[in-house]
C-alpha cells in the first residue's frame, strides 16, 4: 500500500508539473512496441513469386505503402505456422477496417511441392481470407527469404519418417514491414494477439510512410 | 465413458511385486491439459498433454495411440538460431515432475485421421509407459488461435 500511495504521489507530481508547461513535452519517447525492434532497420526484399492462381506477384510494388506482414511457412508446420496465421486472423476480425485496410498479410509457402495452390487456399482462408499466399520454384522462395533476410528453410532429410515424408526446418517469426517499407521489428514465436492488436496500429502511427 | 473418465482421473499405481513378496508402487503419473488442434487442411492434427511424473523414478514413453488417427508420431521441434527444425522422438524419457508436450516444443502429430476432427470434439489419446503402463486421456480438439484448456484446478504447477 504504501508502495502504491507513493506512485500515485509520484503520478500527481508528474501531471501538475505537466501542466504547468504551455505545451506537450517536446521529445516524448514513443509509445514501445511489444515485439522486438531492430536496431537497424530492414528494407523490404525484393522479389517476385506467384499467386495461387499462377500470376507473378511483385512484393515491392504489390504490397507498397501497406504495412506487410510477411512469413515463410509450410502446411504441414504443427504449430508455428498455423499459430501465427490463426493469431494474426483472429486480431484482423478485432481491428477496425480503418486499420485492416492498410494491412496486408503474405505467407510464403517453403514446401512448394506438398504445398498445392489448392491445399495452400484451403489451409490459408481458415485463418483469413483476405491472406495472401505466394509459391513458386523451389530456388524462387529460397531466393526470397535470402532477400528477406531469413535463414531459408531447409527440407531435413537427416531425420527418418515414413515413406514419402519428411520434416522441415523454417524460420519461426513474422517480418512486420510498416508503411515505410521497412521493417522496424520483429515477431517471433510466442508473440500472442494480444501483442499484434497493441502493435498493428502502432506500427502504422509510428511509420505511416508517404502515402500509396 | 464414465468409467474411462474417473480411471484416467485417477493416478495409475502400477504395482511392482519383488522378489520377496512385497509389493511397491512404482510410478504414478497424472496426464492433465491435453488438447488436438483441428487440422487446418489435410489429414494430420497435432496434439498435446502435460505428463506429471509424482514419483522418484524416471519413465519412459513408448507409443502412443488414438482410435482417431492411424499413427500417432513424437516430434521435438529445437530452436536452432532463428529457426526451428523438427525432431522425431522415438522414446521419450518422462523423469520425476512436469513434462510438458506445447506447441512450439514437443507434439503428438496424428496422422492419416479416420475422421474429421473440428473444434468441440473430442478424442481419445493412449499412451503406452515403459513403467506406467497405458493411460488413456480424453481431449478436446480446438482451434488455432484458441486458447488451450487450462489445466484442471489442483494440478500442481512446476
Amino acid at each position: 500500500m504504501p508502495h502504491a500511495t507513493r506512485l500515485l504521489s509520484a503520478l500527481i507530481s508528474v501531471t501538475i508539473l505537466a501542466g504547468c508547461q504551455g505545451s506537450p513535452p517536446p521529445s516524448q519517447a514513443p509509445e514501445a512496441l511489444r515485439g522486438p525492434e531492430l536496431a537497424t532497420p530492414l528494407p523490404k526484399p525484393d522479389f517476385t513469386l506467384l499467386t495461387l492462381d499462377g500470376a507473378p506477384f511483385d512484393f515491392r510494388k504489390e504490397t507498397n505503402g501497406y504495412l506487410t506482414l510477411l512469413f515463410f511457412g509450410y502446411t504441414h508446420c504443427p504449430d508455428v505456422c498455423p499459430v501465427h496465421m490463426a493469431n494474426l486472423g483472429r486480431v484482423m476480425k478485432q481491428l477496425p477496417n480503418l486499420v485492416t485496410e492498410r494491412i496486408k498479410v503474405v505467407f510464403v509457402t517453403t514446401d512448394p511441392e506438398r504445398d498445392t495452390p489448392e491445399r495452400l487456399r484451403e489451409w490459408l482462408a481458415g485463418f483469413d481470407p483476405r491472406f495472401i499466399a505466394l509459391t513458386g520454384s523451389p530456388e524462387s522462395i529460397r531466393l526470397a527469404q535470402v532477400a528477406a533476410r531469413v535463414q531459408p528453410a531447409f527440407r531435413d532429410t537427416s531425420v527418418a519418417t515414413a515413406p514419402g515424408e519428411y520434416l522441415i526446418g523454417h524460420a519461426a517469426q513474422v517480418i512486420a514491414y510498416a508503411p515505410d517499407n521497412m521493417a522496424h521489428s520483429m515477431y517471433p514465436w510466442g508473440i500472442r494477439q494480444e501483442d499484434w492488436a497493441h502493435d498493428l496500429p502502432l506500427l502504422l502511427e509510428r511509420w505511416p510512410g508517404t502515402g500509396r | 465413458m464414465i468409467r474411462r473418465l474417473v480411471h484416467s482421473a485417477a493416478p495409475i499405481f502400477l504395482l511392482t511385486a519383488c522378489a520377496g513378496g512385497e509389493v511397491t508402487p512404482n510410478v504414478v503419473l497424472h496426464l492433465a491439459g491435453g488438447f488436438v488442434y483441428a487440422p487446418a487442411a489435410g489429414s494430420e492434427a497435432a496434439g498435446y498433454v502435460t505428463i506429471d511424473n509424482r514419483s522418484p523414478l524416471e519413465d519412459t514413453l513408448l507409443v502412443i495411440r488414438s482410435p482417431g488417427a492411424g499413427m500417432v508420431h513424437l516430434h521435438r521441434q529445437v530452436p536452432d538460431g532463428g529457426m526451428v527444425r523438427m525432431v522425431p522422438v522415438e522414446r521419450l524419457p518422462i523423469p520425476p515432475g512436469i513434462t510438458r508436450l506445447e506447441p512450439g516444443g514437443l507434439h503428438l502429430m496424428l496422422m492419416a485421421l479416420t475422421g474429421t476432427l473440428s473444434p468441440g470434439d473430442s478424442v481419445d489419446l493412449t499412451f503406452a509407459f515403459v513403467s506406467a503402463g497405458e493411460h488413456t486421456v480424453r481431449v478436446p480438439v480446438i482451434a488455432y488461435g484458441d486458447a488451450p484448456p487450462p489445466p484442471p484446478a489442483g494440478e500442481r504447477t512446476p
